[in-house]
C-alpha cells in the first residue's frame, strides 16, 4: 500500500494536512485532512464575566471575527434575557452584512478569480492575485479599493475591522451619526455597482469558459443543507429558524436555536484537532454522502439550498438564474463561488435599505431591561456558515459552559469526503500530475477553508509537497510544486 | 549598499488575524515583497520544517502566534537559530495572547472539556486527539500540545517587537521601514526595539479625565450606560488605558468601550496584573481612604469579577505567575 501525503499546512482555523492512502493497485483506499491546532477556548471562557465573551471570542479567528462577536453578543442578550433595541439590531445587521462582503471579496477575488480568470491548469505563480495585478493592474486596484471601504464601515460600526468591540447586553456600544450613516451609503451604494460588473462576468464569460470543470460530477456531493432562514424562508444572515433540507431540497427540520443539541452531534477521530458534525436525527455512517449519512453542508451553497427567495430585487434575480442553472437543492461545490456573488450583492442591497431606516441615527442603542437566565444560545450565519455559540453561568453571570461549532468544523466531513472523491476520479495507478494536484486543493477551497483565501493572494502561491510512501513507509518519490 | 533581504515568517498557534492586518496593507506589502526574498512562509506556503532547517542567513526572521503545540515550539528554535533578527509580531507572539489563558488549566483538561464534556459531542469511547496514529508505518500523529501555553521570549531571545492584536498598519509601516532602511543602508536596528511607541493609552485618551480619580464602586459594561466623553475609570468601569501601550489609536475607547488591554503593556512593566492592581489600589476611595477601614476598602476591590481573566487576558503567559498554580484558585 502507497501512502500520498498532501501537505499543505494552509491556515483553516489552524493548520491542516492532507493525506491520501492508496491499496496495492494504485487505487485511492481512504483519506485523510487532518487540523493540526488546538487552544482550548471551551475550557478558558470558564470563570469570564459572560458579557465579556463578545470581545474574547473573536479570537478564535481574525478572519470571522465578526461571526463570532455576533453569535455571541445574541448569546449574552439571551443570557441577561434582554431584546436589544431596534436600532441596534439594525446597527449589528449593517456591521455584519459588511463583514461578508469582507470575507467573501477576499475569497472570491484573492482566491477563487485567479483559479478561474487565468486557468486551473496554469502555473502556480500565475494563479494569485499579484499575477492577476500584472495582466489587469486597473481590475486589481479596483478590487483593493473596495476591499478598503468596506472595512471602513466595519471601523464605524464595530471600533476595529479584526475584532470589533460594538456588542454588548442588548445592544451595541454606540450609535451612528449623519455623516458616519451617509458615509456607509456612499460606499455600500458604489461596492453594488462594482458588484454588477462581476455578476455579468460571472454569468457571462467564467460560467461559459469553465462549463466542464464546474459541473464537473468530481466537485458533486449529495448531503443534506444546514441554514438559517427568516421570515418566508427569506435569505438572513443575523437571525431567523434553523432549516435543513435533504438531497432533493425538502425540508425534513426545523428548528430553534436553542433547540440545536435535538439535531447537532460532533464526533471526534484521534487524527484530527476538528471535530466531525453530523445530523443526530440520521446517525453517522462514516466519510460518505446520501441520506443515510447525517454529513451536511453549510456556508453560501447551503445557506442558497435552504432558502426560497431573497428578499432584495438584484439578488433575487441573480438567484433566480443560479437556480435555473444548477437546480435546487445544488450539489456542485463551484457553486459556492456563484453563490458568493450573489450574497454580496444582498448584503449591500440589506445595508442600503437598513441605513436608509428613519430611526437608524437613534440614540436609543442599548436595552438594559430583562430578566437575567443565565443561559443562552446564539446563532448567525457566518461567512462559511452556521456558527453556534452555546453559553451557561452562574448566578453572578460567570461563564460555566461555553459550546462552540464552527462552520468549518461542520464542513469537515464533506471537504474530508470531497478530498477523498476528487482524488479518487483523479489518481489512477498511483500517477499524480500537476493539474491533478490542482484540482484537489480546489475541491477543498471551495468552501474557503479560513485562511487560506487571504494568504493565497500573496505572490509565491500555495506550493504543495506529494510524498509517496510504500507499504514500509519508505519515502519513494516526492514531488514538489511552486515555492522554494 | 542595496540589497535583497531574506525574510522568512512563521507561525505558531495564531487566530490569522495579524496575517489579514498584514494583508489589508496589499500595495505596500507588495513593495516590501519587491526588496525582499521570502525564503519561508508557513501561513501561505507548504513549507516543511525540514525547509526552514536549510535555511542559514535569514536576516528578519518574523514569528506570529504564541506557542502552544512542540511543532510551534521547534519552529521558533529552529527560526532562532537562523536568523539574524528575530521579530515576535503581534500580541500573542509578544505577550503569549489570549489563547495564554489556557494557562488556567493543564493541557489534558483542556482537551478533555473540547472533547469529552461538551454537550454536543458524542465520544463514549472518551477518544482525545492527538496520541499516536499511524498507516501502514506513515506516521500521522498530531503535533502534542506543550505542557503550557508560551509567548516566544520564552523560548528563544527575541530582537523586535511589534506589539497589537493586530498591530496597526501605522506600526507595521514602522517596521516595514526597518527592513527598508537595513536593505537600503545596512541600517541594523537596535536589539530590544519595541515598535508600538512608549505612551501609555491614557496618554492618547480623547476621554475628558478628572484632576484626580476616585473609585466608589466598579461596575459592568453591562449595568447602565456609559458616558462617551468621560474617563471610564472615572465611571467605576474597569479600563485597562493606564497599562496598555499607546498603539492602537484608542479604538475601542473610541467605540464606547473599555480596554481590555489586548495591545500589550508599555516595555517597563515587569508584570502587568500587578501593575494594575496597585493602579487600581491607588484609585479606591482615594479622598475617603483614611476614613474607611480595611475591609471596607477590600470589599469594593473584591466587586472586580475575573481579575485574571480581565487584567492578564492577553498576557497571562508573560506575567511572573503565568500557569496554574498548585492548590490555586483561579
Amino acid at each position: 500500500m502507497k501512502v500520498i501525503k498532501i501537505d499543505p499546512i494552509t491556515r483553516l482555523e489552524g493548520e491542516a494536512r492532507i493525506s491520501i492512502l492508496l491499496d496495492d493497485n494504485g487505487k485511492v483506499k481512504d483519506a485523510f485532512f487532518q487540523v493540526m491546532e488546538f487552544r482550548g477556548f471551551e475550557r478558558f471562557c470558564r470563570g469570564r464575566p459572560v458579557e465579556e465573551m463578545p470581545r474574547i471570542v473573536t479570537r478564535i479567528c481574525g478572519v470571522c471575527p465578526w461571526a463570532h462577536h455576533m453569535a455571541s453578543g445574541k448569546t449574552v442578550d439571551a443570557v441577561f434575557g434582554r431584546e436589544p433595541t431596534e436600532t441596534a439590531k439594525k446597527i449589528r445587521e449593517i456591521g455584519y452584512c459588511a463583514h461578508m462582503l469582507d470575507s467573501h471579496t477576499v475569497h472570491f477575488y484573492f482566491l477563487a478569480v485567479p483559479d478561474l480568470l487565468v486557468s486551473p491548469d496554469a502555473e502556480r505563480g500565475q494563479r494569485n492575485v499579484a499575477y492577476l495585478g500584472k495582466i489587469a493592474p486597473e481590475v486589481v486596484k479596483e478590487i483593493l479599493r473596495q476591499r478598503r471601504n468596506i472595512t471602513k464601515i466595519e471601523t464605524i460600526i464595530g471600533g476595529k475591522s479584526i475584532h470589533p468591540v460594538c456588542n454588548v447586553p442588548g445592544g451595541v456600544s454606540k450609535g451612528l451619526s449623519e455623516e458616519e450613516a451617509k458615509e456607509i451609503e456612499e460606499y455600500a451604494k458604489d461596492t453594488l455597482k462594482f458588484l454588477d460588473i462581476w455578476l455579468e462576468k460571472w454569468e457571462k464569460e467564467i460560467l461559459t469558459k469553465y462549463e466542464d470543470l464546474i459541473y464537473s460530477d468530481v466537485y458533486h456531493q449529495e448531503t443534506y443543507y444546514m441554514g438559517i432562514v427568516g421570515d418566508g424562508n427569506t435569505l438572513n444572515f443575523y437571525d431567523g429558524d434553523i432549516r435543513v433540507v435533504d438531497q432533493r431540497g425538502k425540508e425534513v427540520f426545523r428548528f430553534k436555536p436553542e433547540d440545536y443539541l435535538n439535531y447537532i452531534s460532533e464526533r471526534v477521530e484521534e487524527w484530527s484537532y476538528t471535530k466531525f458534525p453530523y445530523l443526530k436525527p440520521i446517525g453517522w455512517k462514516g466519510l460518505v454522502d446520501g441520506p443515510d449519512s447525517g454529513i451536511y453542508r453549510v456556508g453560501p451553497l447551503g445557506r442558497l439550498n435552504v432558502i426560497d427567495k431573497i428578499s432584495t430585487e438584484k439578488a433575487q434575480e441573480a438567484y433566480k438564474r443560479y437556480i435555473e442553472a444548477g437546480g435546487k437543492p445544488t450539489h456542485f461545490s463551484m457553486f459556492y463561488h456563484w453563490a458568493r456573488i450573489i450574497e454580496m450583492i444582498y448584503s449591500c442591497e440589506r445595508i442600503l435599505e437598513l441605513i436608509t431606516d428613519e430611526d437608524i441615527t437613534s440614540k436609543d442603542t442599548v436595552n438594559y431591561d430583562g430578566d437575567f437566565v443565565g443561559e443562552g444560545v446564539g446563532v448567525v450565519e457566518a461567512p462559511r456558515g452556521i456558527l453556534y455559540h452555546h453559553y451557561k453561568t452562574d448566578e453572578k453571570g460567570l461563564v460555566e459552559m461555553a459550546n462552540l461549532i464552527i462552520p468549518t468544523t461542520q464542513n469537515n466531513p464533506s471537504i474530508s469526503l470531497e478530498i477523498k472523491k476528487a482524488a479518487q476520479k483523479l489518481i489512477s495507478n498511483g500517477e499524480i500530475s500537476e493539474g491533478i494536484l490542482n484540482r484537489i486543493e480546489m475541491a477543498f477551497r471551495a468552501y474557503d477553508p479560513c485562511l487560506a483565501c487571504s494568504t493565497h493572494s500573496l505572490p509565491g502561491g500555495l506550493p504543495l509537497i506529494v510524498t509517496v510512501y510504500d507499504s514500509n513507509g519508505a519515502l519513494i518519490k516526492e514531488i514538489r510544486r511552486g515555492g522554494k | 549598499m542595496k540589497k535583497q533581504v531574506k525574510i522568512a515568517i512563521v507561525a505558531g498557534a495564531s487566530c490569522g488575524g495579524c496575517d489579514v492586518a498584514i494583508a489589508n496593507l496589499h500595495e505596500r506589502l507588495l513593495d516590501v515583497v519587491a526588496r525582499s526574498d521570502i525564503v519561508f512562509w508557513h501561513t501561505i506556503a507548504d513549507f516543511k520544517k525540514e525547509d526552514l532547517e536549510k535555511q542559514r542567513n535569514i536576516d528578519f526572521g518574523i514569528f506570529i502566534g504564541s506557542i502552544r503545540t512542540e511543532e510551534h515550539l521547534e519552529l521558533a528554535k529552529i527560526l532562532r537559530e537562523r536568523c539574524n533578527f528575530l521579530i515576535a509580531f503581534g500580541t500573542c507572539a509578544c505577550f503569549g495572547g489570549m489563547f495564554g489563558l489556557g494557562n488556567v488549566a493543564e493541557r489534558y483538561e483542556l482537551l478533555k472539556v473540547g472533547y469529552i464534556t461538551t454537550p454536543s459531542t458524542e465520544n463514549p469511547r472518551e477518544v482525545i486527539p492527538g496520541n499516536k496514529f499511524e498507516v501502514n508505518g506513515v506516521d500521522l500523529t498530531l503535533p502534542r500540545l506543550t505542557e503550557w501555553c508560551m509567548p516566544l521570549n520564552k523560548v528563544v531571545n527575541v530582537d523586535i517587537f511589534v506589539q497589537g492584536c493586530p498591530p496597526i498598519e501605522e506600526a507595521i509601516d514602522k517596521f516595514y521601514e526597518t527592513i527598508i532602511a537595513y536593505a537600503d543602508n545596512g541600517v541594523a536596528p537596535e536589539r530590544g526595539t519595541v515598535i508600538a511607541g512608549g505612551k501609555t493609552l491614557c496618554d492618547i485618551c480623547p476621554r475628558e479625565k478628572p484632576e484626580k480619580i476616585t473609585i466608589k464602586r466598579f461596575r459592568r459594561v453591562h449595568e447602565g450606560p456609559i458616558d462617551p466623553n468621560k474617563c471610564l475609570l472615572a465611571q467605576g468601569i474597569i479600563c485597562l488605558g493606564p497599562i496598555t501601550i499607546a498603539a492602537c489609536n484608542a479604538a475601542c475607547i473610541r467605540a464606547n468601550m473599555p480596554c481590555r488591554g489586548c495591545f500589550g503593556p508599555p516595555p517597563d512593566v515587569l508584570d502587568r496584573a500587578a501593575k494594575f492592581i496597585s493602579t487600581i489600589a491607588s484609585l479606591v476611595e482615594i479622598e475617603n481612604e483614611k476614613l474607611l477601614s480595611d475591609e471596607e476598602l477590600i470589599k469594593i476591590v473584591e466587586e472586580i469579577e475575573d481579575p485574571l481573566g480581565t487584567f492578564h487576558r492577553f498576557t497571562f503567559p508573560s506575567g511572573l505567575i503565568n500557569k496554574k498554580q498548585e492548590d490555586a484558585e483561579e
